[in-house]
């Protein structure tokens, strides 16, 4: 593993380990650049891992104060808490389910293919399908995607069978196992999965990709990553001329030091890294850096969500195994006819009973929230994931009010749903619940979104720099030198998991960098 | 843990613990039969069964008996112990219950008792018992063996083999 000096200003900087920043670190030293990595979070590893939901909650995830704003349900039920993401080595690839879909073709243009839908922002993408189709194959390789590279699907659950049995009595025809960065066989140095179940409280045996055990140490074995675990970015510097310079970080005794960069590269999540640019404030960039176009933490997208959770009149032990073990992909379709653009997945999930308590109905109590309870071995549980429409009033803002323990300002995020949202969700739910009760289903439960997993759209890439913050290699359309690596990159969400087309852009964002630099364009 | 699970014969131990709770300031609540004995460091005795009854009211399992809830209001009692505005709100709390009873929440009805916790649902000391509850009831590995949740299944490899695939009720596809 290398060690740079601070002073070192040949450097890429790369803020985020997770599956953005940690494979962009891979990619780039595999190229022989030297990369210096920053992580917030601690370097847990896969048997620091604990099958219990809270504790492994309390290890993993991101739970710096943050505020919320808006008419979402989260603002009121866990107003500090609007995202589910992770604090750690690995980021939130430590956490994620491992869902793996492509984006459809015309996820990439819905400004073009929706048309005008008043109250959203809706904006093409400036790249295609086609553009990102290499890349996609070798994400789906790298991570060993199944349904991909001949990889078999993964076997189905309980939870699965009892979804597949009803989606396929509704007459949906494309309901499998998924696509999954899940290893049903052994692949690269990674066994198999043992259907452990808490996919959520990171995977024991490994099966599940996750930068932390394959990009990372892949990464530390060229010798040309600098990890840091423990250090928080507290600001972007720049120079005269505009372009970035190195950043400030807290270690993780509190001491401030400056890493000198050639390249910064931001990949803390959709709200932390709007965060860090709007904090990096200064007398050339008053409005935070790369925010010409006033778009940075605008357009905040979570994906519609919802849960269904029935009960049935026999056990289906919905938590053995992979927790998101199979999809109904249909209604994934672009088919305005139902009442919504967009369209949406039900993918299986399901809860421990610690987390099925807080998220079944949040601050719900009594005899009938205690007797879906006391059903808990009888239920089955799938999510619903769709596109959400992007809103300029969604976003991320500086709360002045709250400042983290560095004294700089929390994010607050604002969410409203968009009438298509609502849309959507009611015809989801409607949908979900139809599934399990023709496999006999006694009564469903409608559960409201969780705090966001899928957390997108705040630095967003355009072909015009008015419109938004990056370009179409993730490079701010202000700034040369300073990239964006995440999930804000997206333009807009489509219905799929983000996971693999962040790093499928990470990888393609590799290639762009490590040619800028060769050729002393950055 | 304060908590205990007493056997017959351990029963008479409880008096130590009583005591010793008694020292500590706080006081102690006994189970029926003896089944369990909880040590409360800060709030005294009667605080504690009231709360005890409130934290079944709000999540009412038949198939548990007292003793998880006690847990619970262990929990609130150690929060207690070293949070005097806590142990305010969790006095004073209780106190409104029994206010809005005649004078005993326990030995009012259930409908009556329900028809208080409504009336109280968006108070502070109602929301810290509910959210006390869900994050520590549903948290016991002794209450998810009732509710058929296995735990951790690491250790034990998983349930490859363990039955992930083992539902046997769905009829066949037609």
């Amino acid at each position: 593993m290398a060690n740079y000096e601070l002073s070192d200003d040949s450097v890429v900087v790369i803020i985020g380990s997770g599956a953005g920043g940690g494979t962009l670190a891979n990619e780039l030293c595999q190229k022989g650049v030297k990369v210096v990595l920053l992580e917030a979070g601690q370097r847990n590893e896969i048997e620091d891992f604990v099958n219990n939901e809270w504790e492994a909650f309390g290890m993993l995830s991101w739970l710096d104060p943050r505020t919320t704003s808006g008419t979402w349900r989260v603002h009121q039920d866990f107003s500090g808490l609007p995202a589910w993401i992770c604090k750690t080595v690995g980021g939130s690839t430590t956490h994620w389910a491992g869902a793996s879909l492509r984006f459809q073709e015309h996820e990439f243009h819905t400004k073009t293919v929706y048309g005008e839908i008043p109250g959203a922002n809706l904006l093409d993408w400036p790249i295609t399908l086609a553009d990102l189709e290499p890349y996609y194959a070798k994400a789906e390789d790298k991570m060993g995607v199944t349904r991909t590279n001949g990889i078999p699907g993964l076997p189905g659950n309980n939870n699965f069978k009892v979804m597949e049995y009803g989606a396929k009595k509704l007459g949906y025809k494309e309901v499998h196992t998924g696509r999954m960065a899940i290893n049903s066989q052994p692949r690269d140095g990674r066994g198999s999965c043992q259907q452990i179940g808490f996919c959520f409280a990171g995977c024991k045996s490994g099966a599940k990709w996750s930068t932390l055990y394959t990009e990372i140490p892949k990464a530390e074995a060229t010798g040309k990553l600098d990890l840091r675990p423990g250090a928080q970015v507290l600001k972007i510097s720049h120079d005269d001329s505009g372009k970035v310079t190195g950043i400030v970080y807290a270690d993780g005794d509190g001491n401030q030091h400056e890493q000198k960069a050639r390249v910064v590269c931001v990949a803390g999540n959709s709200i932390e890294s709007p965060r860090l640019l709007l904090n990096s404030a200064s007398g050339k960039y008053p409005d935070g850096l790369a925010n010409s176009s006033g778009m940075v933490g605008k357009n905040y997208m979570r994906h519609m969500t919802g849960s269904v959770y029935s009960t049935f009149e026999k056990p289906v032990h919905m938590y053995r195994g992979t927790t998101m073990a199979g999809i109904v992909q249909d209604e994934a379709r672009l088919d305005p006819g139902r009442g919504f653009v967009g369209g949406y997945e039900f993918e299986t999930l399901s809860l421990g009973v610690p987390f099925m308590a807080a998220f079944l109905e949040p601050g719900a109590w009594g005899r009938q929230f205690a007797a879906a309870m006391d059903q808990y071995s009888h239920m089955a549980g799938m999510w619903i994931v769709g596109e959400d429409m992007p809103q300029e009033k969604n976003g991320i803002t500086l709360n002045k009010d709250v400042k983290d323990k560095y004294g700089l300002p929390v994010a607050n995020v604002h969410f409203d749903d968009h009438p298509n949202d609502v849309a959507m969700r009611n015809h989801a739910y409607i949908q979900g619940s139809a599934i399990h009760s023709a496999a006999g289903a006694l009564e469903s439960w409608h559960t409201p979104p969780y705090p966001s997993t899928h957390n997108l759209g705040t630095n967003r890439m355009s072909a015009e720099a008015k419109d938004g913050v990056v370009n179409k290699h993730g490079q701010t359309h202000d700034i040369k030198n300073l990239f964006v690596s995440d999930g804000s990159q997206f333009t807009t969400g489509g219905a799929e998991n983000p996971t693999l087309t962040i790093v499928t852009l990470a990888i393609r964002q590799a290639d762009f960098i490590a040619d800028a630099m060769a050729k002393k364009e950055i | 843990m304060a908590i205990k699970k007493l056997g017959r014969r351990t029963f008479l131990k409880s008096a130590s613990l009583a005591a010793a709770a008694a020292a500590a300031g706080g006081g102690v609540v006994i189970g029926p039969n003896g089944a369990w004995a909880l040590a409360l460091s800060k709030l005294d005795p009667a605080t504690g069964k009231t709360l005890i009854r409130m934290t079944r009211d709000l999540y009412p399992h038949d198939q548990l008996d007292d003793a998880p809830y006690a847990k619970v209001v262990e929990a609130l009692d150690q929060s207690a112990a070293k949070d005097e505005a806590l142990a305010k709100l969790l006095t004073e709390g209780t106190a409104a219950l029994d206010k809005a009873n005649s004078g005993s929440y326990l030995k009012a009805t259930e409908a009556r008792r329900l028809a208080t916790l409504v009336g109280m649902q968006t108070d502070p000391f109602f929301q810290k018992v509910r959210g006390t509850v869900v994050t520590t009831l549903y948290n016991d590995p002794e209450v998810w063996k009732k509710l058929g949740y296995e735990g951790s299944s690491a250790e034990h490899g998983g349930y490859l083999h363990r039955g992930f695939d083992d539902i046997d009720w769905l009829p066949k596809q037609g």
